[in-house]
């Protein structure tokens, strides 16, 4: 993609039942900048982070990462779809011969006759609610894993860590294309596959020694404090090697020193070229490390501006303290 | 009946439904999907691998199915893991959306429609009747004895498999023990005395001795053809030097045991009392390491408790009133329980290794069982000839000595290729969990969504694990066929579901090796009830069964409470669950 914007959002819009949870909101990041997403509670920020990664769906309005709607990104390739409608024909086949067999009795012509009707009606079902699916809003996807592969990586508000597999396993697990991870190759290419873990676990010395959890390597990533699992699902995107990185509240909850060094690790990564997106309530924080701020509120975009026009802005002090 | 035997049918039911138990795991223990309907794929793999093997025609008249294609058992068993596969994912293409215990309900019932649609259809596999006629394959072979082409190569392979696992097992237990003996440093292995802690012991004699030299052939290839220094190079290379040194000797042991079986008359004895005294040796080896510390108070009250164990019985041997010895039974186990539970809470030793500590009271327990109290009616009536035989007999394991001439009975060729399965099952399935493969599954086991967030598809890899879990099913149910001859569809009741998760559960989720250990304890359980059972008049036999259920309701509850992670742990690699 040339000059596309990293990201475009463009009037976002979704509603949960009676709430408007974003109302229209736009703007675009860029490649190599920290954008911070401000705003009250409630303003639809963690919302907005859903919308982009592709955990909801959007009622209106447009995504677009390097220049392609995030929707079409996430869409199944004709591989699954061809999975699916064969499934779906063969079960829905086999329950043709079944009321077949029931009805008519054992006869070849029957139950080939009865499988061939129940096979199409499958296919057909398919579609069918593949398309009711694709209309009906709110409809929940399950496919963000397509946006990762694309590049773009999201960490949650409150943090999900692996619990019960280690700090090394949880940075072991994130990169893309792994060899090891197809079954077949699992079984009988061990030579490549130990090769492609190898240069995994250098990459993951890197980052945990980036990220200072040497001490904390084999340690079960359940036993971490609040701002280690912070550190940790960092490196888990260090790992990913994304363009765009979108944090939910990276230091929320974590000490100071640890601050500093989440900070620290956010601004080298941006000079390396990775697009940011923070939401972050500590202001200070939010300040010192973005280029650009957006402020949301109600659902809308308030104010956009570097961080010295928005400290400055009279509707945004408004926002935050009355209004 | 020798009671070499009764260990080797157990061990037979052990291996399928080990098998099972490891399909449970991949669904469950690793990718955190709760199969209720597992037994629907032991049905669907039972049944396919009968149509399989079926002659065209059936012989008898009352027997009606569907297609017999004649075909030999490794193609059955192969398409029965496949059907059993590619049903398990189709399956799991519409349940595998629902929500973790709605899939379970879902696929339970779909395994109920399995066994109804089984039931229902006569035409299929002869409906509500058995099926029968399936024919194992090589019944006819069996038994074997020496000085025959088809015994030497019998012999040759299940002598030589027995030989090299029992050598590679050694090889494990002294790297357990070599990973810190010959932690010495580089320059006192180069003058040869690194190797020379693990080689002076008496278990690496017997290794040095058991890979037959091939070892130091191994080992010599870079080195300077010192024995000491193969062996610490072995030690250091791990687990592949002792694969090949194993298999070398493995396959040297299968060749010597084929000719001597074939040339001499008692060869056949003399190679079947080597190989079963090698792997008792081996089983010491491995006890002696696992007990690590323990000294001669600690053998002597475990001993001391075991034996406790089955003197509380005793009163069933010898009281004919039922009055009478049930309640002394149990007053005698209430006080040994007592007294455990006693010396667990008050004496440091045990309350330091409980569960070494009980692992040694059960193993004393099966001890006793298996040598003493076998011979014990012998001794009484002062037949001292046949209590020598009875015990060689069961020290010779590895043949059958009912016959005039020892040979090896097909239950115990059958136990080898079963075993062999298991062991290949478990091998392939460690590969496959200790890849990045396995990383996600156990990942997706946490947290579905982060596996999400990081590019991955839950989805195909949840139908993956469905699959290879589904497709064990199917192995199990595939061997379960040829073992049993005859298929109902009762066999396939939602209650086996049930027994593989207790097994999951007793050996350790997540712990491939502990389902072997799990499927070995349920079947031992039920063997041990069901020799009870007879001492128990027959009309109230049938309340015993059931009794039998409600103990082992007790016991799995005291297991979840003291120990969730199951008697070997969560994952064996970690060492999490070890004391």
């Amino acid at each position: 993609m040339t000059d596309a914007p990293l990201l475009e959002v463009d009037d976002l819009r979704k509603r949960f039942g009676g709430i408007t949870a974003v109302d229209g909101a736009s703007f675009s990041l860029e490649r190599g900048t920290i954008t911070g997403l401000i705003g009250p509670n409630g303003a639809g920020k963690t919302t907005t982070f859903d919308l982009i990664s592709g955990f909801y769906r959007p009622d209106g309005g447009t995504i677009r990462f390097e220049g392609r709607d995030i929707q079409k990104i996430m869409r199944p390739t004709a591989g699954e779809k061809g999975i699916w409608s064969s499934a779906s024909a063969s079960g829905f086949g086999l329950l043709g011969a079944s009321a077949g067999r029931v009805l008519y009795g054992v006869s070849p012509a029957v139950l080939g006759g009865a499988a061939a009707l129940g096979a199409g009606a499958g296919v057909g079902i398919y579609f069918g609610q593949a398309a009711v699916n694709n209309r009906r809003s709110g409809f929940k996807h399950s496919r963000p894993f397509r946006l990762a592969r694309a590049g773009m990586v999201r960490t949650f508000q409150i943090t999900r860590e692996l619990e019960e597999m280690t700090v090394l396993e949880n940075l072991l697990l994130a990169p893309q294309h792994q060899d090891g991870e197809n079954l077949f190759n699992a079984l009988f290419r061990r030579g490549t596959v130990a090769d492609d873990e190898a240069a995994i676990r250098e990459d993951a010395a890197e980052v945990i020694d980036l990220l200072d959890l040497d001490h904390l390597r084999d340690e079960r990533a359940g036993n971490l404090s609040g701002g280690q699992r912070k550190l940790l699902e960092l490196g888990r995107v260090l790992m990913l090697e994304p363009d765009l990185v979108l944090l939910d509240e990276p230091v929320a909850g974590v000490n100071p020193a640890l601050t500093d060094r989440i900070m620290d690790a956010i601004a080298s990564m941006r000079d390396e070229g990775y697009g940011f997106c923070i939401v972050e309530h500590d202001m200070e924080v939010i300040m010192n490390l973005s280029d650009r701020i957006v402020v949301m509120s109600e659902g809308k975009k308030l104010s956009e501006g570097s961080p010295t026009d928005i400290q400055q802005d009279e509707a945004v002090l408004e926002a935050y303290l009355g209004g | 009946m020798v009671v070499a035997d009764t260990v080797v049918s157990l061990g037979v039911f052990a291996s399928f439904y080990a098998l099972l138990a490891l399909g449970m795991n991949i669904k469950y223990g690793h990718t955190g999907l709760l199969d209720f309907g597992h037994v629907g794929f032991y049905l669907i793999g039972a049944y396919t691998a009968a149509l399989f093997v079926l002659p065209p025609e059936s012989g008898s008249p009352g027997t009606v199915y569907v297609v017999g294609l004649n075909l030999p058992w490794v193609v059955a068993a192969a398409a029965a893991m496949l059907v059993a596969g590619v049903v398990g994912a189709l399956v799991a293409l519409p349940t595998l959306r629902l929500r973790e215990d709605y899939l379970a309900i879902t696929v339970l019932g779909v395994s109920a429609i399995f066994q109804r649609v089984v039931q229902a259809e006569s035409w299929l596999v002869n409906g509500p009747d058995a099926l029968r006629g399936i024919e194992p394959p090589l019944t006819g072979r069996f038994p074997v004895g020496g000085r025959t082409v088809f015994g030497a190569i019998a012999i040759a392979l299940i002598g030589g498999a027995i030989w090299a696992v029992a050598t590679w097992a050694l090889g494990q237990a002294l790297e357990m023990d070599g990973s810190s003996g010959t932690g010495g440093t580089d320059a006192a292995r180069a003058d040869g005395s690194g190797g020379q802690e693990s080689r002076a012991t008496l278990a690496g004699r017997l290794h040095a001795v058991a890979t037959l030299g091939t070892d130091r052939l191994l080992g010599d290839r870079g080195g300077s053809g010192r024995g000491n220094r193969a062996l610490s190079a072995a030690v250091d290379r791990g687990r592949n030097g002792y694969v090949g040194s194993s298999l070398l000797a493995g396959v040297v042991a299968g060749v010597v045991g084929a000719i001597v079986t074939f040339i001499a008359p008692v060869g056949l004895l003399a190679w079947g009392t080597v190989v079963s005294v090698f792997t008792w040796l081996v089983l010491l080896v491995g006890l002696g390491r696992y007990a690590g510390g323990f000294d001669a108070i600690d053998y002597a009250v475990t001993l001391a408790l075991g034996a406790g164990y089955m003197l509380a019985l005793a009163p069933m041997f010898f009281l004919d009133s039922l009055v009478l010895w049930v309640p002394l039974t149990l007053l005698a186990f209430g006080v040994v329980i007592g007294v455990t539970l006693f010396l667990r809470a008050n004496w440091s030793r045990f309350a330091s290794r409980p569960f070494r500590y009980g692992t040694f009271v059960g193993l004393w327990f099966g001890v006793i069982w298996y040598f003493p109290l076998q011979v014990l009616s012998s001794l009484r009536a002062g037949d001292a000839m046949a209590a020598a035989t009875t015990l060689f007999n069961n020290t010779v394991w590895v043949l059958s000595l009912s016959a005039p001439e020892p040979i090896i009975g097909y239950s115990r060729f059958q136990l080898f290729l079963f075993g062999a399965i298991v062991f290949l099952s478990v091998y392939l399935l460690g590969l496959v969990v200790d890849s990045p493969f396995g990383r996600v599954l156990r990942a997706i086991r946490n947290d579905e969504r982060v596996v999400s967030s990081l590019g991955k598809d839950p989805f195909t890899y949840k139908i993956q694990s469905m699959a290879i879990g589904s497709a064990l099913a199917g192995l199990a149910g595939a061997l379960a066929a040829l073992y049993y001859q005859t298929l109902v569809f009762t066999m396939f009741a939602p209650r086996v579901t049930f027994i593989a998760l207790l097994m999951m559960f007793l050996g350790g989720v997540g712990n491939n090796r502990a389902m072997v250990v799990g499927a070995v304890l349920y079947w031992a359980f039920e063997a041990a009830t069901t020799e009870l059972a007879g001492f128990v008049p027959p009309d109230i036999r049938e309340n015993l069964q059931a009794l039998r259920f409600v103990i082992m309701g007790v016991l799995f509850l005291v297991l979840l409470y003291y120990r969730p992670e199951g008697l070997l742990g969560e994952r064996s690699r970690t060492g999490v669950g070890s004391e």
